[in-house]
């Protein structure tokens, strides 16, 4: 199975592998249109099919990108090239020391660029841990050869963020070449596991959690398993205190595990992580965010057979995770019509401010159009 | 016989207003005088200053309407494209940066009367409100049904919620809640085509379908009303805290204390409030945020001395020599600066926790522990005083600017690494020519905010303005040359528009393919952000 059949894309007509992000640069800033439109593709994960379907297109694999430019532990933040997998930097920030707490799980294989590429139709909640919301720069190319360059420093008031071109944007405006990430030193961690059988019991662990001010870094829930599981960071005499607190509050089992057990299960989990596009491709899966409320009322109406579900974010009132039906997707429709981020399918269209910046910045049509 | 008349823009522009009383009702579109100065300035110190001057006509707008709803909004947006009027938003005037100012050829559309809490939906835990709500009323409402925005700038009491977004505006408590385009999931504005757009992308908070594209909430947020006028905002509630910790520390030296924040930033506890004053703030003001905390001390010296059966006459001349003194004072910067910095070292921290959690005394303490290692613990007493006096600062510039001098403040920012020599650079361009104090109060896990205020006099007012400018250019060069982001949440207006490249570089072409989508008649702010010019 090809790579694009895995991800259920359709074959470009050709393909273009810069080795970094100066060729990354060249390659979008020199095209002129005269080929098919160009789509970057980094894991594959920011693309939404129905984007490219019966388009002739250019890929732009962006896997080869993919660099850690800079480590700076001294302020805790981290540049790396778009193409660099998150699991790469994952590992990298263990090594020297310096931590992940701060994002939700990611797909180990999912590019830094594509995660910030792909578009999320929701407002963003705090404490999401999206990787957008710990991108403190980057830096971007458009097809006129355009640069953009975020400085560096922690928040602005400088006008219009216009990171937000190119976050969300479906590399339709341009592409990103490299991002900062903040990455602050490692502290002591926790990992906890604790009976879960339904998607109620791991909403009141959560709960539970909540009214005793604890927040953890990330929370992992799967019906087949009937666990939740989730890490904490901070200062070792807190996170002693919070586990504790947790085993006495909540009324079922707590397995406690110390800071390399929750290194290592977030390295797995994130390795084999549902919303790996070619895993969420599967005809029987269905992706999206629900408010918590919402979702557990489906799943109490729902008669479908499902095989499973598995939420890895844990917002305050809302989820993300992914259903896998027993049978066809189509008995998911519940699902999806519950969905805060429920598929559009044709009914949206370009928004017009949209449609005006594309014709300014892309003349040309040298990317593709999301519209 | 008499040369006719030519009519001025101004007048010409009056002619037109006709159309805009029809919608907007006769009350509601204001030519007077007295209106017009009332717009003439938003809260920046070089209006101040002109309007000492007595040169109040310098920005006076040909006329001020006065909207009530979104489709009047939108009706003021249509004539504005018919007659290629600009407009120039303006919600509380609280602005420093003259984001808000106008001219004589532009007509203020003043968004105060966009004043409801439309909504607060508690199982969302969000908001919808329009722009003109005070941020004090607004924070005032949610409090009463137990919910915060954790919005508090200094400001609170007289800025809108329209202007935080529009400004990028940051609270007292931004550690923890972060700023307000953190707090802001989506808007609905107006944009300069006259069209309303709604940024929310899902059916959360619309019925529409999601648009496609990238989602612009962030782009309309710090665009200071250069592509549309914000007609409602829906925002993230927090549950209102209620439990506070707040303790005082004194460090040895700025570098000790920057290091003891650093650390704790990083640790994974996260203060709701932390505020270090370099040394000259430390000994000049003792954690009083007010700008005008010096010449209060200044001003209670000389008072004390004063009897209490003075006469008006005797008064004034008293008040008149005060201001005479504090004038040579703040005349001899370098001079000034050079004793102060030789009296002390020490740095004074003011930091707090709030929450409605039974972690946040656990969190506290274990904090405090941490940054009495480096420091000396004062108690909670700083922490009081800050917090009673924390938004005194808006209303008490009058008494720097009555002595003839004049006051602002710069708030830039840059991570750990750089944050000294920022600090450094921007403290020598600036001390030669005014008394230059910071703190730096809007701290993260990567770097942090440092916030100068200088004060600053000269013999006349022509003087004075070529001061101010000369202050704003070496001051934000320095920021430049240093890396630091030119503003942290100010906002940028026409002051400091010439630096916006050193923080978005190609910014000006993505911004100009805004402009043309959504506002091509060049109606909406002009002059602003990447419009303007020297300040």
């Amino acid at each position: 199975m090809s790579f694009y059949d895995e991800r259920d894309l359709p074959a470009p007509v050709d393909e273009r592998w810069p080795g970094d992000r100066d060729e990354l640069r060249e390659c979008i800033a020199e095209a002129d249109g005269s080929d098919p439109p160009l789509a970057l593709i980094g894991g594959g994960e920011h693309v939404r099919p129905e984007l490219l379907e019966g388009t002739d297109y250019v890929a732009v694999r962006t896997e080869e990108v993919d660099e850690v430019l800079s480590v700076d532990g001294y302020s805790g933040r981290t540049r790396v090239e778009a193409g660099c997998r998150w699991g790469k930097l994952r590992e990298r920030l263990r090594g020297e020391g310096l931590s992940a707490r701060r994002f939700a799980l990611q797909p180990s294989d999912a590019t830094i660029g594509g995660l910030l590429a792909r578009n999320q139709p929701l407002e963003p909640e705090r404490g999401e841990g999206q990787i957008a919301q710990n991108c403190i720069a980057l830096s971007s190319v458009g097809p006129t050869e355009a640069e953009y360059g975020y400085l560096p420093a922690p928040r602005k008031a400088s006008g219009p963020d216009f990171r937000y071109v190119y976050i969300g944007g479906e590399g339709a405006l341009g592409a990103i070449l490299d991002a900062t990430l903040v990455t602050p030193p490692r502290r002591e961690a926790r990992l906890i596991a604790a009976e879960a059988e339904g998607f109620e019991q791991a909403v009141g662990v959560h709960e539970q959690m909540r009214r005793l001010g604890l927040s953890p870094d990330w929370s992992y829930w799967r019906m087949a398993s009937g666990r939740l599981e989730c890490a904490f960071h901070g200062p070792e005499a807190l996170v002693e205190a919070a586990c504790e607190d947790l085993r006495a509050a909540v009324d079922t089992e707590v397995e406690i595990d110390g800071t390399e057990a929750a290194l290592d299960r977030r390295r797995e989990l994130e390795d084999d992580h549902p919303a790996r596009r070619s895993l969420s491709a599967a005809d029987r899966a269905l992706d999206a965010t629900w408010r918590r409320s919402e979702l557990a009322e489906v799943l109490a109406m729902s008669d479908v057979e499902l095989e499973d579900v598995l939420i890895w974010s844990w917002a305050r009132r809302r989820v993300r995770g992914c259903v896998k039906a027993g049978a066809d997707r189509g008995s998911l429709e519940p699902f999806t019509r519950a969905a805060v981020d429920r598929p559009s399918g044709d009914e949206g269209e370009g928004e017009a401010w949209y449609e005006g910046v594309k014709q300014k910045i892309d003349p040309g049509d040298v990317l593709v159009d999301v519209s | 016989m008499n040369e006719p008349t030519v009519p001025t823009e101004t007048e010409q522009i009056r002619d037109r207003l006709g159309a805009l009383a029809e919608v907007l009702g006769e009350d509601r579109v204001l030519t007077a005088d007295p209106d017009l100065w009332a717009y003439n300035n938003d809260c920046s110190p070089r209006g101040i200053i002109l309007a000492r001057a007595g040169r109040l006509d310098e920005h006076r707008p040909a006329a001020v309407v006065q909207p009530a709803d979104e489709e009047q909004v939108r009706e003021v947006v249509e004539w504005a494209r018919r007659t290629g009027v600009p407009l120039v938003p303006y919600g509380a005037g609280s602005g420093v940066c003259r984001g808000a100012v106008p001219d004589e050829r532009s007509v203020v559309v003043d968004l105060k009367r966009l004043d409801e809490v439309i909504e607060v939906d508690e199982e969302a835990a969000v908001a919808r409100v329009q722009p003109g709500v005070i941020g004090y009323e607004f924070e005032r409402e949610l409090n009463r049904r137990g919910w915060t925005m954790g919005h508090y700038p200094s400001s609170l009491y007289c800025s809108s919620v329209g202007g935080y977004a529009a400004a990028r505006s940051a609270g007292q408590l931004s550690s923890e809640y972060g700023k307000f385009e953190d707090m802001i999931l989506s808007l609905r504005a107006v944009t300069g085509r006259g069209e309303v757009v709604e940024t929310a992308p899902t059916g959360w908070h619309s019925s529409d379908a999601p648009g496609r594209g990238p989602n612009p909430t962030q782009l309309m947020v710090g665009s200071e009303g250069t592509l549309g006028l914000i007609t409602e905002l829906t925002v993230e509630l927090d549950e209102a805290p209620e439990r506070r910790r707040y303790r005082g520390f004194e460090f040895g030296d700025l570098s000790t204390g920057l290091e003891a924040i650093r650390r704790l930033m990083q640790s994974g506890v996260t203060p709701t409030v932390v505020r270090l004053y370099d040394p000259p703030d430390t000994l000049v003001k003792g954690g009083d945020d007010s700008e005008a905390g010096l010449m209060d001390r200044l001003r209670a010296l000389a008072d004390d001395h004063l009897p209490a059966d003075l006469t008006d006459e005797l008064r004034e001349g008293a008040r008149q020599a005060r201001n005479a003194v504090a004038r040579q004072v703040i005349g001899r910067p370098q001079l000034v600066n050079r004793v102060i910095d030789a009296l002390g070292e020490a740095s004074l921290l003011v930091v707090g926790f709030e929450g409605d959690d039974p972690r946040v005394e656990q969190r506290a303490e274990w904090a405090f522990d941490q940054l009495a290692r480096r420091g000396v613990d004062l108690g909670p007493g700083p922490g009081e005083h800050w917090r009673k006096h924390r938004f005194d600062v808006s209303y008490k510039q009058s008494p720097v600017f009555d002595t003839g001098a004049f006051v602002d403040t710069m708030e830039v920012s840059t991570t750990w690494d750089r944050l000294e020599d920022l600090y450094r650079a921007v403290r020598r361009a600036l001390t030669p020519h005014v008394l230059v104090l910071a703190h730096f109060s809007h701290v993260y896990p990567e770097g942090s905010s440092i916030y100068f205020t200088f004060v600053g006099y000269a013999e006349n007012d022509e003087a004075t303005l070529e001061l101010y400018r000369r202050v704003w250019r070496e001051g934000l060069d320095a920021v430049a040359e240093a890396g630091g982001s030119i503003t942290h949440h100010h906002g940028v207006g026409d002051l400091k528009s010439a630096w916006l490249e050193e923080d978005h570089s190609g910014g000006t072409e993505l911004f100009d393919a805004l402009k043309e989508s959504l506002d091509p008649d060049g109606i909406m702010n002009p002059g602003k952000l990447y419009e303007g010019r020297d300040p």
